[in-house]
């Protein structure tokens, strides 16, 4: 716990830094296997991760319609829906697979999420916007 | 639960989150989902309650990011 405080304070005194350029996010969540299974707990955290991803990316939308950013980032914006409007039938997918236990078919969602993100953080990274690390 | 990769994301949530604070966005569900990553690593365990919470603030974000532009 006392880490978990010392992590934080210390991440606030550096934060104070963070910019738009900067915002990261995790999405470090490996990729899913029989092995390593898509249980309900790691749902969860790629679910979380995936929030936090999409919190950055509001950021991004909203900072761009608040004309504080370039105005080239509306047309980057619309290229990032083409894969973020994607995010909703995976999720469906594997939402429905992991209550099932279907590890089979959980195993490829998964690791087919973990590739749209990845394009979804490529795409705003190409646009020097960082939302994943 | 990988308890390097709960504190490693809570950390980037929270630079996240001064993202947010800075252009005026409300940070309340990002707040949210970095305390029930740490509630949930302390409990070791995902309620289906606490599965059903995180997946509808999800929702709501990709629901919101994918509306069109505005002028």
């Amino acid at each position: 716990m006392r880490k978990i405080i010392l992590a934080f304070t210390l991440t606030l005194s550096l934060g104070a830094c963070a910019s738009l350029q900067n915002v990261e996010t995790a999405f470090q969540l490996g990729t899913a296997s029989i092995a390593n299974p898509v249980t309900p707990t790691r749902l969860n955290q790629m679910e979380s991760a995936v929030t936090i991803v999409f919190a950055g990316l509001k950021a991004w939308k909203t900072s761009c319609q608040q004309g504080l950013i370039p105005p080239a980032c509306r047309g980057q914006i619309y290229q990032a829906q083409v894969f973020t409007r994607q995010v909703p039938v995976y999720l469906t997918q594997l939402r429905t697979f992991v209550r099932n236990n279907d590890q089979v078919n959980a195993t490829v969602v998964f690791n087919n999420m973990t590739s749209l993100i990845a394009a979804i953080k490529s795409q705003a990274a190409a646009n020097g916007v960082n939302v994943g690390s | 639960m990988d308890f390097a990769a709960i504190l490693a994301l809570t950390l980037k949530g929270i630079s996240v989150i001064q993202t947010l604070v800075s252009v005026g966005q409300d940070i309340a569900p990002a707040v949210k989902v970095v305390k029930d990553l740490i509630t949930g690593a302390q409990a070791g365990t995902v309620t289906d309650a606490e599965l059903l919470t995180t997946e509808d603030t999800l929702d709501a974000m990709i629901a919101d990011f994918n509306e069109p532009m505005t002028d």
